[in-house]
């Protein structure tokens, strides 16, 4: 119950920072530059781009994909798939970015200059990332391929179970490490010890943290139930509008990496009161 | 460089990176593809601004042509194809546009605007090919049309990469010769038989062991017929059977050998042979049901008359589900009845076709077939009767089938008939708007024309209406002006208007 608590209260307490704009920019960095590989996606077709994307499409969907407006069929798909890398060698950056301006501002220390700071330690961001970028790119390759292997005649029970299940064990993947960047950044520890002291809080608070990290989460299953409907979207409205579904996911994974971060901050700050 | 060129360069590069290239040129055709047809979308689904609609269609579709030649793929041949995909749909939708609205001209003018780049790529060149013939048929262009045929034999393949035959291609120069004959052009007729038994020979030879030489060989077999070369044809169609390649076609051949057979003299068991051969062996054949048919012809052919009703009862047995077929097994049932005099039977299953088969072309045309009996069976008195019922039940036919292009066959055949009942019932009035109705409803039929002509003769000299006379033919110069009817029309208005 107590960990429930300690669960709600950092939710509530990110909640309340909502409106802080000095926040936001790290969160606002990752969004845009996802916001500019989306637009960019779209106008692969320009040389400027068709370079990079052409052959890379081409392989991974085939040539249909190239051709207008099947192209938007594959936009959440192909986006999700390039996003994962952003995500890890960017995203690690400005979360750790965040977490330390979270921190700051939670503790009322002087901001000092975060930017610095953490791409002093970028290195150590990325690898201490790579564990959870690895085992979510297991997941991510791992499951259609078991999912494959039941053939496409799966019951729908079957096809929902494997999506959640992917889903769960996504946030539990997220929930084991999402302290690092704290440890890195605000207790200066080195790669290991800070990936050992994330995983030993997580352990710690285990319900909290999972709770933290999957409650935000949870946006995530009418985003993708919406995006796995790009036809009916594409044949209703426009193609086009794929892509501005795929905008608004973006602008609601910013609030989601916000309340992670902001909750985890919280959790890593009390957790000396914590009892397990 | 320094930080100040920095902005310019980036610039530059961005520029250069947003150019043309065969693959944007082709996307971007695409998307207005796209866009395009979803005014066509809109189009159907709202027929009340379809006017307005259609005339934003032609334009974006004209545009699409204009903007985006076959050059800008600048020789990728992949993208060419693509880009070519893209302008050949633009202009098939663009034709169709202008023949909805009755732009002929412009329709044709917008397939052959496309037509001469598709000559490379085999796949366009058949969809620009396939819809050019339907265009020209309806209505008729005889020699455009022959010139398109003409076209498809001489330029396009007739094998597609897996060596099977493309209909629209091996076909053709038979078609010229049906169209010549259809036209009454006898000589040319004779002539491209002579053309067409040379390009199958070419075919068979340079497709040797495929499906394509069967059906080059089976199409060599047709022209011997043609030519009146029976024994010819049917040795032709007996060596096909041979081939390898053959097996796929084996029930097209035996058909066409069972219609070879039942032409030649004295050999009409051996087209019941090859005919039942196949009822037997491919009883799902598309042409079983028409063989069982034949096989009724044959027998009473041979004055078998009880052999021949036999065959043709087993159709609706065999075929229940096939309508048409079942409706042509009462006819011609109806037809063997008659000729050995059964007259009663004949009257009865007539009847019988008219109840349970109203929909078809024998039941339309049993009502009729019906006063024929009727007076050839000495029951005189009963003919007025059938008469007016066959007008009722033409009139209904019409009116319930309504001007829908599915049904078009069955409601010009309906009218024609009510224009025919209407003459024996000497009705003229009826007859005139049965006429009217057709020419007005189908424009493009064929007949439609003399339809006019037709109406303003019994408005002249049975309802002596002038006017109404002049009225019609005058309806007739200005849909069709290029018709040599029309100025027949014009003559005639002219001595009507000096005689009034």
């Amino acid at each position: 119950m107590s960990q429930l608590n300690l669960a709600v209260w950092a939710l509530w307490e990110s909640l309340k920072d909502f409106h802080r704009r000095r926040l936001w920019p790290p969160f606002l960095v990752l969004g845009i530059a996802q916001l500019l590989l989306v637009l960019a996606l779209t106008q692969f077709h320009l040389p400027l781009f068709s370079w990079a994307f052409v052959p890379f499409l081409r392989k991974t969907f085939g040539e249909a994909v190239l051709h207008y407006p099947i192209f938007f069929l594959a936009l959440p798909d192909l986006f999700s798939r390039i996003n994962m890398f952003m995500d890890y060698l960017l995203g690690c950056l400005t979360l750790g970015v965040a977490a330390l301006i979270i921190w700051r501002s939670a503790s009322h220390e002087r901001s000092g200059q975060p930017w610095s700071e953490a791409s002093k330690r970028y290195a150590s961001l990325l690898l201490g990332r790579t564990p959870a970028f690895a085992l979510i790119l297991l997941m991510s390759y791992g499951l259609p391929i078991l999912f494959s292997a039941q053939g496409e005649d799966a019951p729908g029970s079957q096809v929902r179970a494997v999506r959640y299940g992917g889903f769960l064990i996504g946030v539990l993947i997220e929930s084991l490490f999402v302290y690092t960047p704290i440890m890195l950044l605000v207790e200066k520890k080195k790669l290991f010890d800070a990936l050992r002291s994330a995983v030993r809080l997580t352990m710690k608070v285990p319900v909290a943290t999972f709770l933290f990290v999957m409650l935000p989460n949870l946006v995530q299953i009418p985003l993708s139930v919406a995006l796995r409907r790009a036809d009916v979207v594409m044949n209703n409205l426009s193609p086009e509008m794929v892509a501005v579904m795929v905008m608004f996911t973006i602008a609601a994974y910013i609030v989601v990496n916000y309340f992670m971060v902001a909750s985890a901050v919280r959790v890593y700050g009390a957790r000396g009161e914590v009892k397990s | 460089m320094n930080r100040r060129q920095l902005p310019g360069l980036l610039a530059l590069v961005f520029l250069v990176g947003c150019g043309a290239t065969p693959l944007s040129s082709r996307y971007a055709a695409e998307k207005r593809l796209y866009r395009a047809r979803e005014v066509l979308e809109r189009i159907a689904n709202k027929p009340e601004a379809a006017s307005a609609l259609r005339e934003e269609a032609i334009e974006d579709f004209k545009a699409l042509l204009n903007d985006f030649p076959l050059s800008r793929a600048q020789g990728d041949r992949v993208e060419t194809h693509a880009l070519g995909s893209v302008r050949t749909m633009a202009a098939v939708h663009l034709s169709n546009l202008y023949r909805d609205q009755k732009q002929r001209k412009e329709a044709i003018a917008a397939l052959r605007s496309v037509r001469g780049e598709t000559k490379g790529d085999p796949d366009l060149a058949l969809k620009i090919h396939g819809e050019l013939i339907a265009l020209l048929s309806r209505p008729l262009e005889a020699d455009s049309l022959v010139d398109v045929l003409r076209d498809c034999a001489e330029q396009l393949s007739p094998a597609d990469a897996d060596g099977r035959p493309i209909p629209l291609v091996i076909e053709a120069p038979l078609q010229v010769v049906d169209l010549l004959q259809s036209v009454g052009e006898e000589t040319r007729a004779k002539f491209e038989l002579e053309n067409a038994r040379a390009y199958y020979e070419d075919v068979a030879r340079k497709h040797a062991g495929t499906e394509t030489e069967v059906v080059a060989r089976i199409e060599l077999a047709k022209v011997a017929l043609r030519q009146g070369r029976v024994d010819d044809a049917d040795q032709l169609l007996s060596e096909v059977r041979g081939l390898a390649a053959a097996q796929r076609y084996e029930g097209a051949i035996l058909f066409s050998q069972g219609g070879v057979r039942a032409q030649k003299p004295g050999a009409g068991r051996e087209a019941i042979a090859a005919f039942r051969e196949l009822i037997r062996r491919f009883p799902d054949d598309i042409n079983a049901p028409q063989a069982l048919l034949q096989t009724g012809a044959v027998w009473n052919a041979l004055g078998q008359p009880d052999s021949a009703l036999a065959a043709l009862a087993e159709i609706e047995a065999k075929y229940p589900r096939d309508t048409n077929a079942a409706a042509n097994a009462r006819l011609a049932t109806a037809r063997v009845m008659a000729q050995s005099k059964h007259w009663n039977d004949a009257l009865r299953t007539l009847r019988s076709l008219i109840a349970d088969y109203p929909r078809t072309p024998p039941g339309l045309l049993a009502p009729l077939e019906l006063v024929k009996y009727l007076d050839q069976a000495g029951q005189k008195d009963a003919v007025p009767g059938a008469l007016r019922e066959a007008s009722q039940t033409y009139e209904r036919m019409a009116n319930d089938l309504g001007s829908d292009a599915a049904n078009r066959g069955l409601v010009t055949q309906a009218l024609d008939h009510l224009v025919e009942v209407s003459e024996a019932l000497e009705d003229w009035q009826k007859a005139v708007n049965a006429l009217l109705t057709r020419a007005q409803n189908f424009p493009d039929d064929p007949r439609s024309p003399l339809a006019y002509v037709r109406a303003a003769g019994m408005l002249e000299e049975r309802l002596k209406d002038r006017a109404g006379a002049i009225r019609t033919l005058e309806l007739l110069a200005g849909r069709y002006p290029d018709s040599p009817l029309a100025e027949r029309a014009k003559d005639k208005i002219q001595e009507l208007k000096g005689s009034q």
